[in-house]
């Protein structure tokens, strides 16, 4: 139990959220995309996130006291969103088939909007837990004043 | 005498130690307000408080019924517990961290720790006090 843990949890969720909003950005960024990389059209991506679990070694458990807390949060894995690309009649357009029709990327810019709503405000609470964790600090430093 | 002269502030210590493991808890679920199958903790201390205070093996005699009751509680001993909330209602993603709950424990925990060292302070005042003869 580090002195300043609270603050290094509050971070960690901090990291993520943030590396959630890049992968929204990305997202929002590519959604008329229709060639990448690999020829095919841009994927929507996805963070998932998963808990940083208190594990231990077993020398941390002799020298910790309190019952373990979890360390927060981390992002484990971005995926790509499988669901079927858009298809866009345009026989214009130099990515299309033979009939006219050409594959656009999966992203729906609503949802990502939606995302990145749910994004900041996890991010605002967790700094709303930062700060209040900053003035407990603080004032512990008042203590024998 | 001495040996008692910290007492109080042994249970304030201990007090604070629980309302800063409980910070660390709530910082914790905040954090994984998004996490799938995350499941909140809380801090339970005030609890363990109370039975130290019920259950105290160690009685002291007394000798007429205007004693005080003087136990020793042993506040070395206490110590807060993290406990997972499994049985409350749980989102689509099996979470059940609940965020105005937890911006709510958090904004308390800080008022109960200030007063913590608002008391604590005050102690050592007193302290103080009685050793330079109330001068």
């Amino acid at each position: 139990m580090g002195f300043l843990n609270s603050m290094n949890i509050s971070g960690s969720a901090l990291t993520a959220q943030r590396l959630r909003m890049d992968v929204i950005a990305e997202n929002i960024a590519n959604a008329n995309t229709t060639r990448t990389a690999t020829g095919q059209p841009y994927r929507r991506r996805l963070v998932l996130f998963g808990e940083r679990n208190a594990k231990l070694p077993f020398s941390d458990y002799l020298s910790t006291a309190q019952s373990a807390v979890g360390k927060g949060v981390r992002v484990t894995q971005i995926i790509e969103d499988e669901s079927p690309m858009k298809i866009m009649y345009d026989p214009s357009h130099p990515d299309c088939d033979e009939n006219g029709y050409v594959r656009m990327p999966n992203v729906d810019t609503v949802k990502e909007m939606i995302d990145m709503m749910s994004a900041t405000r996890s991010y605002e609470a967790n700094v709303t837990a930062i700060n209040a964790f900053k003035n407990m600090a603080m004032k512990s430093f008042d203590i024998g004043k | 005498m001495l040996k008692n002269i910290f007492m109080h502030s042994g249970y304030l210590e201990k007090a604070l130690d629980a309302s800063w493991l409980r910070n660390e808890v709530i910082a914790n679920n905040i954090s994984n307000v998004d996490t799938p199958n995350f499941k909140s903790s809380r801090v339970e201390f005030e609890s363990a408080l109370k039975d130290a205070f019920e259950n105290s093996g160690i009685k002291m005699k007394k000798t007429d019924k205007k004693h005080m009751d003087m136990q020793d509680v042993g506040a070395h001993d206490l110590k807060p517990s993290v406990v997972k909330k499994v049985n409350t209602a749980a989102r689509m993603d099996g979470n059940n961290v609940d965020i105005e709950t937890e911006q709510l424990d958090m904004v308390k925990n800080v008022i109960y720790y200030n007063l913590l060292i608002q008391k604590i302070g005050k102690e050592f005042g007193r302290i103080k006090t009685a050793i330079n003869e109330g001068k």
